[in-house]
């Protein structure tokens, strides 16, 4: 209890010994606060968070991606035009480098488990909530910059719609990330990148095969009912966010309240 | 100043790990003993309020710690025994995130970690990358993470597993001088890693204290009940089964040196020596033992 919401309740209810000492109590610790501890800081941490949580390899992993999904797709327009224009190489390729970014984004939002930091985290100033938002935040950010630039790029060499383009990626990509988030969810220990990666496949795989049994699938990318279909799995990608920070909190029961 | 542990339980379906424990922790520094699989993590993670105990309330002078929430978090240096770090971590790079999640300022946070560096003797390391340092080291690092927010609790699960003789001792007076004014609580397995500087000490089996006091006072129950002798080593079996033996030590090829613990002298030219903190680890669990054995 804040010291604040302390003294307001102090002047609702009846005075009693008890009630008094307690606010005395609440009062002794919000001096020796105030007075001991230096300020604290959430840029700081956001900063640390990109600056340190997320790793070398990770970057550049990040700029490999972006380079081959801007560089690709020029590539293949000048080399192999034919192929560029035909939207049936172009979608299964954007679709499976969503699979890959959602995976990776799986792989980074578990890692803390991984690398048994998840506890020493739970016990610091930042809840886990505030860790979960930092980390959707930057992976949000890193997604919005890939995909923003795999759409410039497909939609400048191909004659592909942007919606089309969007749903190419975006379907695969929640689908991947709702999978991958059950996954954590239900074994946040046991997301070995091992684990993650062979799902991403898996996954690359059963797209690739949709693609080619069914082409018509295209189809569905830019229509109403694959724009219901991205809308049903986003709401369940916030679903599964929402229960993974539940279950992040009954771990962490100390609920911050400042 | 004190941290309060009132009837804390914590059951795993069939399982109680912690069963209606009750400590009253001031300042200065407490062991918490008890052989592995005690409860004494289980309890530890309670203390630190990263487990919701099933039963029972953890209090910091009076105010339960789910009430204070990020102002104990803002009290609180723990570290795991598991210590973890992501592998692309440098020491100060560790440092730096950790004081980040623990919310210091950039200021801040630069000057406490070149005080803390500098204390814990890891300047020299500072730029290396944590996977690559030995475990006492690796040790030294999780305790500058948990001194961070200069912590007016300080708990430290297993803080000497996986160190050599000279760690132990260098953690042990690092300890001993953070302790002032401060409440320090460290579990542990290993008795002599706490027997000196503990002020206070638990003893933890199947989830519950079976002993608490000062090491003095604890010390004081094995008066006379701890003997040393020197015995034929082809007798020692028979000895075995009516004694707790705590230490043996071959003299030569046909004589041991015993150290052990019985209420009267078992083995013939027995002479009682002074008890340690180890003996009454060791009698402690063998009451247990047979408590158990008669179905008490």
């Amino acid at each position: 209890m804040s010291l604040n919401r302390a003294l307001r309740e102090e002047c609702r209810v009846p005075p009693n010994p008890e009630r008094i000492e307690e606010t005395m109590r609440i009062a002794r610790m919000a001096m020796q606060r105030s007075g001991k501890r230096a300020p604290r800081s959430y840029s700081y941490f956001i900063i640390i968070q990109l600056k340190r949580a997320m790793p070398a390899s990770w970057i550049l992993q990040t700029l490999l991606v972006l380079a081959s999904a801007v560089f690709g797709p020029l590539f293949i327009a000048v080399h192999y035009p034919a192929v560029a224009n035909d939207p049936r190489f172009v979608a299964p390729l954007v679709g499976c480098l969503s699979i890959y970014i959602a995976m990776s984004g799986v792989y980074l939002m578990m890692r803390s488990f991984r690398c048994n930091m998840s506890e020493i985290e739970m016990s610091t100033m930042v809840s886990t909530r505030r860790q979960l938002l930092a980390k959707l935040a930057i992976l949000g950010m890193r997604d919005i910059a890939i995909f923003g630039a795999v759409i410039v790029a497909v939609k400048q060499t191909s004659q592909m719609r942007v919606a089309t383009i969007a749903g190419c990626i975006m379907m695969p990509f929640l689908l991947a990330n709702c999978i991958g988030l059950t996954l954590g969810h239900n074994a946040p220990s046991g997301s070995h990148p091992m684990r993650i990666a062979t799902l991403g496949i898996a996954l690359g795989l059963a797209l690739l095969l949709a693609y080619s049994f069914a082409p018509n699938i295209l189809n569905l990318f830019s229509s109403r009912a694959g724009g219901a279909i991205c809308a049903a799995l986003l709401l369940l990608c916030v679903i599964r966010i929402g229960k993974l920070n539940a279950k992040l909190s009954s771990m962490n029961p100390v609920a911050e309240v400042d | 100043m004190a941290l309060e542990l009132i009837d804390v339980s914590k059951r795993y379906r069939d399982k109680v790990a912690v069963d209606r424990v009750c400590l009253n922790i001031d300042s200065g520094i407490w062991g918490l003993l008890g052989a592995n699989g005690a409860g004494k993590t289980t309890l530890i993670r309670m203390a630190v309020g990263i487990l919701k105990p099933s039963s029972g309330r953890i209090r910091y002078d009076g105010i339960d710690i789910s009430t204070l929430g990020s102002a104990y978090r803002n009290l609180l240096g723990y570290l795991p025994q598991t210590f973890g770090f992501y592998p692309e971590f440098t020491v100060r790079a560790y440092l730096e995130y950790m004081s980040a999640l623990k919310g210091l300022s950039r200021t801040a946070a630069k000057g406490k970690i070149e005080a803390l560096l500098h204390e814990l003797q890891l300047e020299e390391v500072q730029g290396r990358h944590i996977r690559k340092l030995s475990g006492g080291v690796k040790r030294r690092v999780g305790m500058a993470q948990a001194l961070l927010n200069d912590p007016d609790i300080l708990i430290l699960d297993e803080p000497t597993s996986g160190l050599d003789p000279g760690e132990r001792i260098r953690l042990r007076q690092i300890l001993a001088e953070f302790a002032r004014h401060r409440i320090v609580l460290i579990s542990t397995h290993i008795v002599s890693d706490i027997e000196s500087i503990a002020n206070q000490n638990a003893i933890m089996k199947d989830g519950r204290i079976v002993a608490l006091g000062t090491t003095s006072a604890l010390i004081e129950k094995m008066d006379g009940k701890v003997w040393q002798a020197t015995c034929p080593i082809d007798q020692m079996a028979k000895y075995k089964s009516r004694v707790r033996i705590v230490n043996l030590h071959a003299k030569d090829d046909s004589t041991t040196a015993v150290r052990y613990v019985c209420s009267e002298a078992a083995i013939p030219g027995s002479s009682r020596v002074q008890p340690t903190l180890e003996d009454l680890y060791f009698w402690l669990f063998r009451e247990e033992d047979r408590a158990e054995e008669n179905g008490i």
